[in-house]
């Protein structure tokens, strides 16, 4: 009997070890994939305003002080900045942290200097903030810290609040437990508990929340074999990384690592006395005391960690003094480093899972560094979620029902900036703008005049073009009868002018003389990869795409007819910073670029005097932009689409029910794009005509003429692609400036 | 850009006449004096785009046509902003330093990089393309060297020269001889 009894006991104990062991040093390693924005780079001729630079700085989690004294402060007086950057490894290296003078003048730097009459730096980068993490399934996220990364005010609040002899015991604390004893029978009501560290791990680690005597023995017992097998650094390491501090949503908040973050929007080694005992005050009871939440209750709570640690010792009262008078510090929920990107993130991880199982993403510890610019990334979001109320409030819309989604990139390269999935930007569900997937509408059309165009022996911008009734049988028998938007037929009209009108019967039949199949493989070329039904009413945008995938589409054009696969990661460094993998450059011409020019000086056109003309009121004057317009039926879906010299952007606005929004491309999604465009820095279109295109003066008629006659407008060409029939125009004709002069000095 | 005429002609001549049409007038000026009538040939006001292709006339900005407006540049210069040129350079010589040494990756970073910071640089594309041509990437280069050439300059025929030999190189590389030689040919046209 005695025999059996012990062989339970010890069978029992063998298999508690072995929890304690895979437990243990398995979830030591399970951390989840860090998600970091682009490096901001500095030099001068930067078009970065003061405005960004701050808000960078605040990404970043840096400290405005008065004067810069260490790694991760910054200064400002007027438009000079001092900026203590922080060490940082990147995927070509690491970049030891230094102190810099950054001047802006007028909306980019215009010096940046070492500290202290040093010398002029052609170039520096600040790190790129942390943008959130992808965790498994069962939603713990933590930033993985090691012993060392522990500041000494964390373990000493630690042991001050939690497990005074730690460092003493083996495991459990039988004084501890008899102090807590004493001190809850005197109280007459538990105020003090004698669970060791370690025990306190055990139970998060390994138990379940239940709470009995049989419990507790399992966690004495198990706390037992825990400090036998493990040191009390690595106990000390997996309870910081263990600890639970807090809710967000489906997320739970683990580790101080990631505490810090979540609550200071800083790494842990940069807390400050006061910090470090907030989290502390945590471990009791994260949501009890959480500081957003119930800030009084959290600052008592505090203060307590600190008088515990001036009590022990650890601190002196000028420190504790200091320490007390500080407020709370928390940002506020919903800064951009908790997790506000959740569409971004999900197209990142979408990416990475061509490469990457999706085990390896949330417990490799992963390093992924995206193209997210958080700067334009805030813009965006808000452009779209306050554009959106005030179009609501102005049409009487019922409010909030109007939905959207943004996409910007940068136009030459194609590297995903910004992704708005959802008006309020922490919303995480429906990604709008990768799974929206709605008819584009005029938002084609660019694909069939670069489809024509690229024929210059054919079409011109000045082509003449049939505005006349279209009435087809579809392949399924049924009837097509497409109107213009203002239900007219204009008659013969210039390719250019249909364009920029956006008319619908001058696009189809222009569509019919090209072909289906051109229009196609154009589409095609720009980087449309699913399938497209070869309908005539392809023409007028029987097509459905995401906002993503029109991206795409617009980028090919936006550089030039050079297409670039739309990356949102750089690169990919495994935890102990080596790089895993690169996501190169790499371009495919899709059309040629003398066409590409002509098309987008039409798309000029169409901002400037077309369909878009409404952009001139709500863009600076100086920018020059390219766009299309697109409204589906009924007007269920509002589309622009357009870009500047270095971004790309896309802005799609609707309702989830795809009931009709009463707006057009030009009144919905086109004050988005525009206060999206207005509220970053753009280069404006510039515009140079590649090898191969001439300009020539034409007149209304479509005949080549001189540039003072009345009517003529010069034309960009391919070469040799010019009409051949001169007009006759007479001197008393000519206007213009040509004729003005004359009438001055004759 | 404005749409009507009165409006139009006031807004661009407060525009551009400081900056283009005084000094154009009166070269105009001086021209008319000298001749009778106006021909293409002496077209009054050109405004010379930076990249020194043919643009469209300052005078398109006072006829009444609404549309040419949208042919012409961009009335306003932009605002003076220093040119990134010595952030460039630097990268432009890493890149150099990372290839001569044999890291082939380091260099497409350093030049992936530059050309973020100016995205319509010829030359980086082309140099970039010369990296990747180390590395036995043929398809990438003829694509590469097809985009320098879209950004090049009419004038810069050094660079468009380096390009054709880079695109006869790749071609060759991959069994297209006759296109190889076609791109020869056009590389040393230019040169």
């Amino acid at each position: 009997m005695v025999v059996l009894a012990a062989l339970v006991v010890l069978g029992y104990s063998v298999y508690l070890g072995k929890t304690v062991r895979v437990k243990f040093d398995g979830q030591r390693w399970a951390a989840p994939a860090q998600i970091f924005a682009r490096p901001l780079d500095l030099y001068a001729g930067a078009g970065i305003s003061a405005a960004q630079l701050k808000a960078e700085l605040r990404f970043l989690g840096y400290r405005e002080v008065t004067k810069v004294s260490g790694p991760a402060q910054w200064a400002q007086s007027g438009e000079r900045f001092a900026i203590h950057i922080r060490d940082f490894t990147f995927w070509d290296g690491r970049e030891a942290g230094q102190s810099v003078l950054v001047d802006i003048r007028g909306g980019s730097v215009a010096r940046i200097r070492g500290e202290r009459g040093g010398a002029e730096i052609d170039l520096l980068r600040l790190e790129p903030a942390l943008v959130g993490s992808i965790y498994p399934a069962h939603n713990e996220d933590r930033v993985l810290v090691k012993r060392e990364d522990l500041p000494d005010h964390l373990v000493n609040g630690l042991l001050a609040v939690e497990d005074r002899r730690f460092f003493e015991h083996s495991g459990v604390d039988l004084r501890g437990i008899a102090r807590a004893l004493l001190a809850n029978l005197q109280a007459g009501k538990a105020v003090q508990g004698g669970s060791t560290l370690t025990q306190q791990l055990v139970k998060n680690f390994i138990l379940t929340p239940e709470r009995s005597l049989w419990r507790k023995a399992n966690e004495a017992l198990m706390a037992l074999m825990v400090d036998a097998r493990y040191s009390k650094d690595e106990i000390l390491e997996a309870y910081a990384n263990e600890i639970f501090l807090g809710q967000e949503g489906g997320r739970a908040i683990h580790g101080f690592g990631l505490g810090a973050y979540f609550y200071f929007n800083r790494p842990l080694s940069e807390l400050r006395l006061h910090e470090a005992a907030l989290l502390v005050g945590l471990v009791k009871g994260a949501s009890f005391y959480n500081p957003r939440r119930h800030p009084q209750r959290a600052l008592e709570r505090r203060n307590l960690v600190i008088g515990q640690m001036l009590a022990q010792g650890f601190i002196d009262q000028a420190d504790a003094d200091a320490a007390i008078r500080q407020g709370l510090g928390v940002t506020e929920a919903g800064t951009l480093n908790s997790q506000r990107v959740p569409g971004f993130v999900e197209l990142v991880r979408r990416q990475l899972r061509r490469d990457y199982r999706e085990e390896d993403l949330t417990s490799e510890g992963l390093r992924i560094f995206t193209t997210l610019d958080p700067w334009i990334q805030q813009q965006a979001s808000s452009a779209l979620g306050k554009r959106l109320d005030v179009i609501e409030k102005a049409r009487g819309i019922e409010r909030g029902s109007l939905q959207g989604a943004l996409v910007v990139a940068s136009a030459q390269d194609g590297e995903v900036q910004a992704l708005v999935a959802d008006r309020d930007p922490g919303y995480v569900g429906f990604n709008r703008a990768l799974d929206a997937v709605r008819p584009i509408g005029s938002l084609v059309k660019p694909a069939v005049y670069l489809a024509a165009l690229s024929r210059p022996e054919q079409f011109t911008l000045s082509t003449p073009i049939e505005d006349k009734p279209v009435d087809m049988t579809l392949p399924g028998g049924q009837r097509w009868q497409p109107q213009n938007y203002d239900r007219k037929v204009h008659g013969t009209v210039a390719l250019h002018e249909s364009l920029a009108r956006s008319l619908n019967l001058a696009t189809v039949n222009l569509g019919m003389q090209v072909g289906l199949k051109p229009v196609i493989s154009t589409l095609r070329a720009l980087g449309v990869e699913r399938d497209i039904d070869a309908f005539p009413s392809l023409l007028l945008g029987a097509l459905s795409l995401s906002p993503f995938e029109v991206s795409q589409v617009y980028q090919s054009l936006a550089a030039g007819g050079f297409h670039s696969p739309l990356r949102a990661i750089r690169a990919v460094l495994d935890t102990n910073q080596q790089p895993l993998q690169r996501y190169p450059l790499t371009v495919t011409q899709a059309a040629d670029p003398a066409a590409v020019f002509l098309l987008t000086r039409n798309l000029v056109e169409v901002t400037e005097s077309g369909t878009a003309a409404a952009l001139r009121q709500l863009l600076p004057q100086r920018l020059q932009v390219a766009g299309k317009t697109g409204t589906t039926n009924d007007l269920r879906d509002s589309w622009f689409a357009g870009f500047s010299a270095d971004h790309v952007a896309v802005a799609w606005v609707g309702r989830d029910d795809n009931a009709p929004t009463g707006l057009t491309g030009a009144s919905g999604a086109l004050p988005v794009w525009a206060d999206l465009m207005r509220g970053i820095e753009n280069q404006t279109l510039q515009l140079a005509a590649p090898p191969g295109v001439e300009y020539h003066w034409v007149d209304a008629a479509g005949r080549l003429s001189a540039d003072g006659c009345a009517g003529a407008i010069a034309f960009p060409y391919i070469a040799g692609s010019q009409p051949k029939t001169r007009a006759d125009c007479s001197e008393n004709e000519q206007r213009g400036l040509g004729g003005l002069l004359r009438d001055l000095f004759n | 850009m404005a749409r009507s005429t009165s409006n139009h002609t006031g807004r661009a001549l407060a525009a551009s006449v400081r900056a283009v049409l005084v000094p154009v007038v009166f070269a105009a000026a001086l021209v008319l004096s000298g001749c009778g009538g106006l021909s293409r040939s002496d077209r009054p006001a050109r405004v010379e785009e930076a990249r020194g292709t043919v643009a469209a006339p300052a005078s398109a900005t006072v006829t009444a046509d609404t549309q040419i407006a949208a042919y012409s540049p961009p009335a306003e210069p932009q605002i003076a902003r220093a040119q990134p040129n010595r952030a460039v350079a630097v990268l432009l010589r890493r890149a150099e330093d990372q290839q001569r040494s044999g890291d082939l990756d380091a260099a497409t970073v350093s030049l992936e990089r530059a050309l973020r910071i100016t995205p319509d640089d010829a030359l980086l594309w082309q140099r970039l393309a010369g990296v990747r041509m180390a590395q036995q990437r043929h398809e990438l280069v003829l694509q590469l060297a097809a985009k320098s050439n879209a950004l090049a300059k009419a004038d810069e025929r050094g660079l468009r020269s380096e390009n054709w030999r880079l695109i006869a190189q790749s071609r060759r590389a991959l069994g297209d001889d006759v296109g190889a030689r076609e791109a020869e040919r056009q590389a040393a046209a230019l040169r």
